[in-house]
Protein backbone atom coordinates (compact mmCIF):
# COMPACT_ATOMS: atom_id res chain seq x y z
CA UNK A 1 0.00 0.00 0.00
CA UNK A 2 3.06 2.18 0.95
CA UNK A 3 4.33 1.90 -2.33
CA UNK A 4 0.87 2.28 -4.69
CA UNK A 5 1.15 6.02 -2.31
CA UNK A 6 4.24 7.10 -3.26
CA UNK A 7 4.30 6.05 -6.89
CA UNK A 8 0.22 7.68 -7.17
CA UNK A 9 2.26 10.47 -5.14
CA UNK A 10 5.39 10.87 -7.96
CA UNK A 11 2.30 11.00 -10.85
CA UNK A 12 0.19 13.66 -8.95
CA UNK A 13 0.93 16.17 -11.66
CA UNK A 14 -0.79 14.03 -13.92
CA UNK A 15 -4.25 14.84 -12.51
CA UNK A 16 -3.45 18.71 -12.77
CA UNK A 17 -4.46 20.25 -16.04
CA UNK A 18 -2.02 21.11 -19.01
CA UNK A 19 -1.67 24.69 -20.36
CA UNK A 20 -3.09 25.46 -23.48
CA UNK A 21 -0.63 24.25 -25.91
CA UNK A 22 -0.72 27.22 -28.12
CA UNK A 23 -0.83 29.76 -25.52
CA UNK A 24 2.20 28.22 -24.30
CA UNK A 25 3.72 28.23 -27.69
CA UNK A 26 3.12 31.62 -28.09
CA UNK A 27 4.43 33.00 -24.87
CA UNK A 28 7.26 30.55 -24.64
CA UNK A 29 8.59 31.42 -28.49
CA UNK A 30 8.44 35.12 -27.63
CA UNK A 31 10.23 35.33 -24.91
CA UNK A 32 13.70 35.09 -26.82
CA UNK A 33 12.49 38.33 -28.89
CA UNK A 34 11.54 39.95 -25.43
CA UNK A 35 14.72 39.12 -23.81
CA UNK A 36 17.53 38.64 -26.27
CA UNK A 37 19.85 39.21 -23.80
CA UNK A 38 18.90 35.87 -21.09
CA UNK A 39 19.45 33.41 -23.87
CA UNK A 40 16.17 31.52 -23.27
CA UNK A 41 16.37 28.17 -25.46
CA UNK A 42 12.87 26.89 -25.60
CA UNK A 43 14.09 23.07 -27.26
CA UNK A 44 11.81 21.40 -29.11
CA UNK A 45 8.52 23.49 -28.81
CA UNK A 46 6.66 22.28 -31.37
CA UNK A 47 7.31 18.88 -30.40
CA UNK A 48 5.03 19.08 -26.59
CA UNK A 49 3.24 16.36 -25.84
CA UNK A 50 5.01 13.93 -28.54
CA UNK A 51 7.17 11.32 -27.37
CA UNK A 52 11.12 12.24 -28.07
CA UNK A 53 11.47 9.77 -31.11
CA UNK A 54 9.38 11.86 -32.94
CA UNK A 55 12.09 14.44 -33.34
CA UNK A 56 14.85 11.74 -34.54
CA UNK A 57 14.32 11.94 -38.15
CA UNK A 58 14.46 15.58 -37.35
CA UNK A 59 17.70 15.78 -35.85
CA UNK A 60 19.46 13.65 -38.43
CA UNK A 61 18.60 15.59 -41.40
CA UNK A 62 19.96 18.72 -39.67
CA UNK A 63 23.24 17.27 -38.41
CA UNK A 64 23.90 16.36 -42.21
CA UNK A 65 22.59 19.54 -43.27
CA UNK A 66 25.01 21.37 -40.55
CA UNK A 67 27.74 19.00 -41.55
CA UNK A 68 27.45 19.59 -45.05
CA UNK A 69 27.33 23.46 -44.52
CA UNK A 70 30.23 23.74 -42.79
CA UNK A 71 31.86 21.58 -45.20
CA UNK A 72 31.35 24.14 -48.12
CA UNK A 73 31.91 26.84 -45.48
CA UNK A 74 35.17 25.49 -44.74
CA UNK A 75 36.28 24.84 -47.91
CA UNK A 76 35.05 28.17 -49.65
CA UNK A 77 36.70 29.50 -46.43
CA UNK A 78 40.12 27.80 -47.12
CA UNK A 79 40.09 28.37 -50.79
CA UNK A 80 39.39 24.65 -51.57
CA UNK A 81 36.55 25.92 -54.02
CA UNK A 82 37.72 28.26 -56.11
CA UNK A 83 35.80 31.17 -55.84
CA UNK A 84 36.03 32.80 -59.22
CA UNK A 85 36.51 36.07 -59.84
CA UNK A 86 34.48 36.69 -62.82
CA UNK A 87 35.68 38.54 -65.38
CA UNK A 88 32.52 37.57 -67.63
CA UNK A 89 31.59 39.92 -70.37
CA UNK A 90 28.46 39.89 -72.38
CA UNK A 91 28.32 41.08 -75.40
CA UNK A 92 25.32 41.60 -77.39
CA UNK A 93 25.16 42.47 -80.92
CA UNK A 94 22.10 43.05 -83.16
CA UNK A 95 21.23 43.52 -86.51
CA UNK A 96 18.25 44.62 -88.07
CA UNK A 97 19.34 46.35 -91.35
CA UNK A 98 20.26 43.42 -93.11
CA UNK A 99 18.40 40.87 -90.31
CA UNK A 100 21.90 38.95 -89.68
CA UNK A 101 23.43 38.47 -86.42
CA UNK A 102 26.38 37.81 -85.83
CA UNK A 103 27.39 35.26 -83.37
CA UNK A 104 30.18 33.88 -82.02
CA UNK A 105 30.73 30.71 -82.74
CA UNK A 106 31.35 28.16 -79.39
CA UNK A 107 30.31 31.14 -77.11
CA UNK A 108 26.47 30.49 -76.84
CA UNK A 109 26.92 28.31 -74.18
CA UNK A 110 28.08 29.10 -70.74
CA UNK A 111 30.93 27.30 -69.49
CA UNK A 112 32.34 26.60 -66.68
CA UNK A 113 36.06 26.06 -66.29
CA UNK A 114 36.83 25.43 -63.68
CA UNK A 115 35.45 22.63 -61.54
CA UNK A 116 31.98 23.00 -61.35
CA UNK A 117 30.55 25.45 -58.45
CA UNK A 118 27.07 25.32 -59.48
CA UNK A 119 27.41 21.30 -57.09
CA UNK A 120 28.17 23.37 -54.16
CA UNK A 121 25.09 24.26 -52.74
CA UNK A 122 24.96 27.46 -50.67
CA UNK A 123 27.44 29.23 -52.30
CA UNK A 124 26.50 31.03 -55.35
CA UNK A 125 23.65 32.42 -53.54
CA UNK A 126 24.91 33.35 -50.66
CA UNK A 127 28.53 33.70 -51.25
CA UNK A 128 28.29 35.33 -54.48
CA UNK A 129 25.20 37.90 -54.50
CA UNK A 130 26.93 39.99 -57.32
CA UNK A 131 26.20 37.37 -60.23
CA UNK A 132 22.68 38.43 -59.34
CA UNK A 133 23.63 41.96 -61.25
CA UNK A 134 24.51 39.68 -64.35
CA UNK A 135 21.43 39.64 -67.33
CA UNK A 136 22.67 36.34 -68.57
CA UNK A 137 19.13 35.68 -69.94
CA UNK A 138 18.82 36.31 -73.56
CA UNK A 139 22.14 37.33 -74.15
CA UNK A 140 25.13 35.50 -75.60
CA UNK A 141 28.04 35.19 -73.68
CA UNK A 142 31.98 35.23 -74.34
CA UNK A 143 33.45 33.29 -71.74
CA UNK A 144 36.87 34.24 -70.82
CA UNK A 145 39.39 31.69 -69.49
CA UNK A 146 38.81 31.04 -65.83
CA UNK A 147 35.50 32.92 -65.48
CA UNK A 148 32.52 31.44 -63.63
CA UNK A 149 29.52 30.62 -65.38
CA UNK A 150 26.67 32.01 -63.26
CA UNK A 151 23.43 29.23 -63.69
CA UNK A 152 22.48 30.54 -60.68
CA UNK A 153 21.97 34.13 -61.10
CA UNK A 154 19.14 35.71 -60.18
CA UNK A 155 16.37 36.94 -62.70
CA UNK A 156 17.52 40.23 -64.29
CA UNK A 157 17.85 42.82 -62.52
CA UNK A 158 16.30 46.15 -63.40
CA UNK A 159 18.90 48.48 -62.98
CA UNK A 160 21.16 47.00 -65.42
CA UNK A 161 20.65 47.57 -69.18
CA UNK A 162 19.37 44.70 -70.87
CA UNK A 163 20.04 43.16 -74.21
CA UNK A 164 16.14 43.93 -75.21
CA UNK A 165 16.48 47.44 -74.43
CA UNK A 166 18.88 47.90 -76.98
CA UNK A 167 18.02 49.92 -80.06
CA UNK A 168 15.63 48.50 -82.56
CA UNK A 169 16.21 50.85 -85.66
CA UNK A 170 17.75 49.40 -89.17
CA UNK A 171 20.37 52.12 -88.98
CA UNK A 172 22.22 50.53 -86.94
CA UNK A 173 24.98 48.80 -88.80
CA UNK A 174 26.58 45.47 -89.08
CA UNK A 175 28.78 44.67 -85.81
CA UNK A 176 31.86 42.15 -86.35
CA UNK A 177 32.29 39.32 -84.53
CA UNK A 178 32.13 40.38 -81.06
CA UNK A 179 35.34 39.54 -78.95
CA UNK A 180 35.80 39.64 -75.08
CA UNK A 181 35.92 43.22 -74.52
CA UNK A 182 38.26 44.88 -71.94
CA UNK A 183 36.82 44.74 -68.56
CA UNK A 184 35.41 47.92 -66.98
CA UNK A 185 34.47 48.47 -63.18
CA UNK A 186 32.00 51.08 -64.57
CA UNK A 187 27.94 50.25 -64.13
CA UNK A 188 27.49 49.27 -67.80
CA UNK A 189 25.81 51.42 -70.13
CA UNK A 190 24.10 50.36 -72.96
CA UNK A 191 26.09 51.87 -75.58
CA UNK A 192 24.82 50.60 -79.01
CA UNK A 193 25.42 48.10 -81.02
CA UNK A 194 27.12 46.30 -78.14
CA UNK A 195 27.86 46.38 -74.08
CA UNK A 196 30.21 45.17 -71.83
CA UNK A 197 30.24 44.62 -67.70
CA UNK A 198 32.18 43.37 -65.67
CA UNK A 199 30.68 42.66 -62.25
CA UNK A 200 33.19 43.41 -59.08
CA UNK A 201 34.85 40.43 -57.57
CA UNK A 202 32.89 37.82 -56.07
CA UNK A 203 34.01 37.48 -52.23
CA UNK A 204 33.11 34.81 -49.40
CA UNK A 205 33.66 37.17 -46.24
CA UNK A 206 34.16 35.10 -42.96
CA UNK A 207 31.63 36.05 -40.62
CA UNK A 208 32.76 34.48 -36.93
CA UNK A 209 31.73 36.72 -34.82
CA UNK A 210 30.19 35.05 -31.50
CA UNK A 211 27.09 35.97 -29.35
CA UNK A 212 28.48 37.11 -25.20
CA UNK A 213 26.89 34.82 -22.42
CA UNK A 214 25.47 38.57 -21.06
CA UNK A 215 25.67 41.95 -21.32
CA UNK A 216 25.19 45.22 -19.79
CA UNK A 217 22.69 48.30 -21.09
CA UNK A 218 24.84 51.61 -20.59
CA UNK A 219 22.53 54.32 -19.77
CA UNK A 220 23.40 57.78 -21.20
CA UNK A 221 23.34 59.39 -17.89
CA UNK A 222 26.59 60.34 -15.65
CA UNK A 223 28.00 57.21 -14.42
CA UNK A 224 27.46 57.42 -10.54
CA UNK A 225 30.57 55.29 -9.48
CA UNK A 226 33.84 55.01 -11.05
CA UNK A 227 35.99 52.81 -8.95
CA UNK A 228 40.00 52.83 -9.23
CA UNK A 229 40.55 51.23 -12.68
CA UNK A 230 42.51 48.21 -12.77
CA UNK A 231 45.55 47.65 -14.53
CA UNK A 232 43.88 47.42 -18.33
CA UNK A 233 45.51 49.77 -19.73
CA UNK A 234 45.68 50.32 -23.47
CA UNK A 235 49.06 49.24 -25.42
CA UNK A 236 51.91 51.00 -23.61
CA UNK A 237 53.99 51.67 -26.59
CA UNK A 238 57.06 49.82 -26.18
CA UNK A 239 54.90 46.90 -26.09
CA UNK A 240 56.51 43.79 -28.57
CA UNK A 241 53.75 42.19 -30.40
CA UNK A 242 53.60 38.79 -29.92
CA UNK A 243 54.90 35.78 -32.63
CA UNK A 244 52.16 34.40 -32.72
CA UNK A 245 49.99 37.29 -32.75
CA UNK A 246 47.36 38.76 -35.70
CA UNK A 247 47.74 42.02 -36.41
CA UNK A 248 44.60 43.12 -38.43
CA UNK A 249 43.02 46.94 -38.69
CA UNK A 250 39.34 47.00 -38.22
CA UNK A 251 36.76 48.92 -38.17
CA UNK A 252 34.34 48.65 -34.55
CA UNK A 253 30.76 47.87 -35.52
CA UNK A 254 29.27 46.68 -32.67
CA UNK A 255 30.48 46.74 -28.59
CA UNK A 256 29.22 44.94 -26.12
CA UNK A 257 29.75 45.51 -22.51
CA UNK A 258 29.68 42.44 -20.02
CA UNK A 259 31.53 40.98 -17.09
CA UNK A 260 32.88 37.69 -16.52
CA UNK A 261 34.67 36.46 -13.21
CA UNK A 262 33.67 40.22 -11.71
CA UNK A 263 35.65 41.71 -14.43
CA UNK A 264 33.93 43.72 -16.96
CA UNK A 265 34.86 42.90 -20.38
CA UNK A 266 33.85 44.35 -23.76
CA UNK A 267 32.86 42.33 -26.79
CA UNK A 268 33.83 44.05 -30.20
CA UNK A 269 32.71 42.90 -32.62
CA UNK A 270 34.60 44.20 -35.71
CA UNK A 271 35.34 43.88 -39.48
CA UNK A 272 38.38 43.98 -40.59
CA UNK A 273 39.61 46.57 -42.43
CA UNK A 274 43.11 45.45 -43.52
CA UNK A 275 45.05 42.24 -42.46
CA UNK A 276 48.87 42.14 -41.64
CA UNK A 277 49.12 39.24 -40.74
CA UNK A 278 46.28 36.85 -40.32
CA UNK A 279 44.25 34.26 -42.77
CA UNK A 280 41.29 37.03 -42.51
CA UNK A 281 40.81 39.71 -45.69
CA UNK A 282 38.79 42.81 -45.85
CA UNK A 283 35.33 42.43 -44.84
CA UNK A 284 36.12 39.66 -42.24
CA UNK A 285 34.00 39.65 -39.45
CA UNK A 286 35.69 38.51 -35.79
CA UNK A 287 34.93 39.09 -32.31
CA UNK A 288 37.66 40.48 -29.97
CA UNK A 289 37.37 40.64 -26.43
CA UNK A 290 39.43 43.45 -24.16
CA UNK A 291 39.48 43.62 -20.75
CA UNK A 292 37.33 46.61 -19.53
CA UNK A 293 34.25 48.33 -19.98
CA UNK A 294 30.97 48.74 -18.04
CA UNK A 295 28.43 46.60 -15.42
CA UNK A 296 26.06 47.34 -13.52
CA UNK A 297 26.77 49.02 -10.28
CA UNK A 298 24.38 46.15 -8.33
CA UNK A 299 26.78 43.69 -10.00
CA UNK A 300 30.13 45.53 -9.32
CA UNK A 301 29.58 45.89 -5.52
CA UNK A 302 28.23 42.65 -5.28
CA UNK A 303 31.36 41.16 -6.88
CA UNK A 304 33.52 43.25 -5.52
CA UNK A 305 32.63 43.90 -1.98
CA UNK A 306 36.06 44.87 -0.69
CA UNK A 307 35.11 47.99 -2.87
CA UNK A 308 32.13 48.97 -1.39
CA UNK A 309 32.65 52.97 -0.25
CA UNK A 310 29.64 52.57 2.53
CA UNK A 311 27.35 54.87 0.54
CA UNK A 312 23.91 52.91 0.74
CA UNK A 313 22.89 53.26 -2.60
CA UNK A 314 19.12 53.22 -3.52
CA UNK A 315 18.05 50.12 -5.61
CA UNK A 316 17.25 52.40 -8.92
CA UNK A 317 20.69 53.32 -8.78
CA UNK A 318 22.16 50.12 -8.59
CA UNK A 319 20.27 48.64 -11.38
CA UNK A 320 20.17 51.98 -14.07
CA UNK A 321 23.82 52.77 -13.42
CA UNK A 322 27.08 51.46 -13.93
CA UNK A 323 30.53 50.88 -12.87
CA UNK A 324 33.75 51.53 -15.38
CA UNK A 325 36.23 49.56 -15.29
CA UNK A 326 38.36 51.04 -17.87
CA UNK A 327 39.08 54.68 -18.77
CA UNK A 328 39.74 54.05 -22.75
CA UNK A 329 36.50 52.82 -24.21
CA UNK A 330 36.53 52.05 -27.99
CA UNK A 331 33.96 53.94 -30.12
CA UNK A 332 31.69 51.83 -32.66
CA UNK A 333 32.61 53.02 -35.90
CA UNK A 334 36.19 53.32 -35.50
CA UNK A 335 39.13 51.86 -37.18
CA UNK A 336 41.59 50.63 -34.81
CA UNK A 337 44.93 48.31 -35.05
CA UNK A 338 43.97 44.73 -33.35
CA UNK A 339 46.73 42.21 -32.25
CA UNK A 340 45.26 39.24 -31.37
CA UNK A 341 45.94 36.37 -29.99
CA UNK A 342 43.68 33.11 -30.03
CA UNK A 343 44.18 32.29 -26.34
CA UNK A 344 41.36 32.38 -25.13
CA UNK A 345 40.67 32.15 -21.02
CA UNK A 346 37.57 29.95 -20.43
CA UNK A 347 35.23 32.84 -19.55
CA UNK A 348 35.32 34.26 -23.07
CA UNK A 349 32.84 32.46 -25.58
CA UNK A 350 34.82 30.22 -27.74
CA UNK A 351 35.61 31.08 -31.17
CA UNK A 352 36.55 35.06 -29.96
CA UNK A 353 39.65 36.56 -30.06
CA UNK A 354 41.35 38.31 -26.66
CA UNK A 355 43.19 41.72 -27.66
CA UNK A 356 46.62 40.85 -26.84
CA UNK A 357 47.17 44.53 -27.68
CA UNK A 358 44.94 47.27 -28.79
CA UNK A 359 46.44 50.26 -30.50
CA UNK A 360 43.99 53.09 -29.99
CA UNK A 361 46.61 55.87 -30.84
CA UNK A 362 48.02 55.65 -34.59
CA UNK A 363 51.41 55.96 -32.52
CA UNK A 364 50.87 52.80 -31.40
CA UNK A 365 49.93 51.67 -34.40
CA UNK A 366 52.76 52.77 -36.20
CA UNK A 367 54.90 51.10 -33.55
CA UNK A 368 53.11 48.12 -34.01
CA UNK A 369 53.90 47.96 -38.19
CA UNK A 370 56.99 48.77 -37.80
CA UNK A 371 57.87 45.64 -35.24
CA UNK A 372 55.81 43.12 -37.62
CA UNK A 373 57.53 44.55 -41.14
CA UNK A 374 54.64 46.27 -42.86
CA UNK B 1 16.52 26.48 -16.01
CA UNK B 2 14.24 24.33 -18.84
CA UNK B 3 12.13 27.38 -19.04
CA UNK B 4 9.81 25.01 -21.43
CA UNK B 5 9.02 22.34 -17.98
CA UNK B 6 8.78 25.23 -15.58
CA UNK B 7 5.94 26.96 -17.25
CA UNK B 8 4.44 23.46 -17.07
CA UNK B 9 5.05 23.03 -13.68
CA UNK B 10 4.32 27.22 -12.95
CA UNK B 11 1.02 26.38 -14.55
CA UNK B 12 0.38 23.10 -12.42
CA UNK B 13 1.28 25.03 -9.21
CA UNK B 14 -1.51 28.05 -10.67
CA UNK B 15 -3.93 26.04 -11.33
CA UNK B 16 -4.04 24.06 -8.16
CA UNK B 17 -4.65 27.29 -6.36
CA UNK B 18 -6.74 29.45 -8.86
CA UNK B 19 -10.10 27.56 -10.76
CA UNK B 20 -9.97 29.19 -14.22
CA UNK B 21 -7.19 27.23 -16.50
CA UNK B 22 -6.77 30.55 -18.63
CA UNK B 23 -6.65 32.89 -15.42
CA UNK B 24 -3.91 29.95 -14.17
CA UNK B 25 -1.89 30.49 -17.23
CA UNK B 26 -2.65 34.10 -17.49
CA UNK B 27 -0.64 33.97 -13.75
CA UNK B 28 1.63 31.61 -15.12
CA UNK B 29 2.76 34.46 -17.51
CA UNK B 30 2.91 37.28 -15.61
CA UNK B 31 5.38 34.94 -13.47
CA UNK B 32 7.97 34.46 -16.15
CA UNK B 33 7.61 38.06 -17.08
CA UNK B 34 8.31 39.34 -14.05
CA UNK B 35 10.54 36.47 -13.27
CA UNK B 36 12.72 37.75 -16.40
CA UNK B 37 12.54 41.36 -16.19
CA UNK B 38 14.08 40.98 -12.94
CA UNK B 39 17.81 40.52 -12.80
CA UNK B 40 18.23 40.01 -9.17
CA UNK B 41 15.51 37.21 -9.09
CA UNK B 42 18.17 35.02 -11.27
CA UNK B 43 20.71 34.25 -9.01
CA UNK B 44 23.00 31.27 -8.41
CA UNK B 45 20.59 28.49 -6.97
CA UNK B 46 17.80 30.81 -5.89
CA UNK B 47 15.91 31.13 -9.40
CA UNK B 48 13.13 28.58 -8.76
CA UNK B 49 12.81 30.08 -5.23
CA UNK B 50 12.11 33.27 -6.72
CA UNK B 51 9.91 31.72 -9.76
CA UNK B 52 7.47 30.24 -7.15
CA UNK B 53 7.43 33.03 -4.52
CA UNK B 54 6.47 35.14 -7.53
CA UNK B 55 4.15 32.47 -8.55
CA UNK B 56 2.86 32.32 -4.93
CA UNK B 57 2.22 35.67 -4.25
CA UNK B 58 0.20 36.61 -7.64
CA UNK B 59 -2.25 33.73 -6.84
CA UNK B 60 -2.77 35.52 -3.66
CA UNK B 61 -3.27 38.57 -4.99
CA UNK B 62 -5.68 36.41 -7.34
CA UNK B 63 -7.65 34.93 -4.74
CA UNK B 64 -7.89 38.36 -3.16
CA UNK B 65 -9.26 39.75 -5.72
CA UNK B 66 -11.80 37.05 -7.03
CA UNK B 67 -12.34 34.92 -4.08
CA UNK B 68 -14.81 32.71 -5.76
CA UNK B 69 -12.60 31.48 -8.30
CA UNK B 70 -10.07 30.12 -5.90
CA UNK B 71 -9.56 26.56 -5.53
CA UNK B 72 -11.76 23.55 -7.21
CA UNK B 73 -9.93 23.07 -10.63
CA UNK B 74 -11.14 20.66 -12.46
CA UNK B 75 -9.62 16.80 -12.08
CA UNK B 76 -7.85 15.06 -14.98
CA UNK B 77 -6.69 11.62 -14.81
CA UNK B 78 -5.88 9.80 -17.72
CA UNK B 79 -8.29 6.71 -17.27
CA UNK B 80 -5.95 4.58 -19.59
CA UNK B 81 -2.76 4.96 -17.72
CA UNK B 82 -2.05 2.49 -15.29
CA UNK B 83 -3.11 3.19 -11.51
CA UNK B 84 -4.94 6.20 -12.51
CA UNK B 85 -7.56 5.38 -9.54
CA UNK B 86 -4.79 5.73 -6.67
CA UNK B 87 -3.87 9.09 -8.49
CA UNK B 88 -7.30 10.08 -8.44
CA UNK B 89 -7.60 9.17 -4.75
CA UNK B 90 -4.24 10.74 -4.04
CA UNK B 91 -5.70 13.90 -5.43
CA UNK B 92 -8.55 13.57 -3.58
CA UNK B 93 -6.44 13.38 -0.27
CA UNK B 94 -4.66 16.09 -1.25
CA UNK B 95 -7.88 18.75 -1.85
CA UNK B 96 -8.76 17.47 1.90
CA UNK B 97 -5.83 19.28 3.20
CA UNK B 98 -5.63 22.19 4.96
CA UNK B 99 -4.62 25.39 2.24
CA UNK B 100 -0.70 25.34 3.21
CA UNK B 101 -0.35 21.74 3.39
CA UNK B 102 -1.99 21.46 0.04
CA UNK B 103 0.38 23.92 -1.63
CA UNK B 104 3.44 22.60 0.42
CA UNK B 105 2.88 18.68 -1.17
CA UNK B 106 2.07 20.82 -4.57
CA UNK B 107 5.51 22.61 -4.35
CA UNK B 108 7.28 19.15 -3.41
CA UNK B 109 5.76 16.64 -5.76
CA UNK B 110 4.36 18.49 -8.54
CA UNK B 111 6.53 21.21 -9.14
CA UNK B 112 9.52 19.47 -7.41
CA UNK B 113 11.05 21.85 -5.85
CA UNK B 114 13.63 20.60 -3.37
CA UNK B 115 12.84 20.68 0.44
CA UNK B 116 15.41 23.66 0.80
CA UNK B 117 13.45 26.02 -1.86
CA UNK B 118 10.29 25.37 -0.29
CA UNK B 119 11.58 26.52 3.04
CA UNK B 120 12.89 29.53 1.96
CA UNK B 121 9.55 30.18 0.41
CA UNK B 122 7.58 29.84 3.45
CA UNK B 123 10.48 31.52 5.49
CA UNK B 124 11.60 28.37 7.77
CA UNK B 125 14.24 26.19 8.50
CA UNK B 126 15.18 23.26 6.29
CA UNK B 127 14.35 20.81 9.42
CA UNK B 128 11.39 22.60 9.69
CA UNK B 129 9.81 22.16 6.38
CA UNK B 130 11.17 18.87 6.05
CA UNK B 131 9.69 17.95 9.20
CA UNK B 132 6.23 19.22 8.02
CA UNK B 133 6.02 17.90 4.72
CA UNK B 134 7.07 14.17 6.70
CA UNK B 135 4.03 14.95 9.14
CA UNK B 136 1.39 15.35 5.89
CA UNK B 137 3.03 12.67 4.16
CA UNK B 138 2.02 10.04 7.54
CA UNK B 139 -1.25 11.65 7.48
CA UNK B 140 -1.96 11.35 4.13
CA UNK B 141 -0.98 8.16 3.17
CA UNK B 142 -2.97 7.04 6.39
CA UNK B 143 -5.73 8.43 4.40
CA UNK B 144 -4.91 6.38 1.43
CA UNK B 145 -4.76 3.17 3.30
CA UNK B 146 -8.11 4.06 4.37
CA UNK B 147 -9.33 4.10 1.36
CA UNK B 148 -8.30 1.47 0.11
CA UNK B 149 -9.33 -0.74 2.95
CA UNK B 150 -12.95 0.48 2.08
Amino acid sequence: MSRKFRKALKALHTTFPKPDPLREAKFLGSLPRQYPEKKIAVPFLHMSGKPLYYGIPAAVIAVLLITAGTGVYRNVSDRKVPVLTPTETVTVTENTGNETVTEPPAATERTNTTEDTAAQPGISETEAPVSGTMPFVQTDSVPTPGTDAVQTAPPLDETVPQATQLPQTGDIPQVDTPEPTVPSPKEPEPTAPGFSYEPPPVTAFRDERVTPYSSYTVPDEVLEYTPPPNDHSALPPSSIVPANALVVMGRIDTIWYTQSGGEAWMQLDITITQSYRSSYQTGDKISVYLKGGYMSLADYLTLHPEREDGFEYPDAALQQSAAAEFGNIPRTGTEQLFVLTPNIPSDVPYGAYTGALYAPSSYDAQNILQQIGS
Amino acid sequence: MDIQEQYRKVFEYCSSRIASPETAEDLTQETFLRFLEHPEYQENGKEMQYLYTIARNLCIDEYRKAPDEAKGEPLQADRQAEGWLDRLAVREILDGLPEEEREIIVLRYVAELSVREISHIFGVSWFAMNRRIQHILAQMRRDFEKEGSV
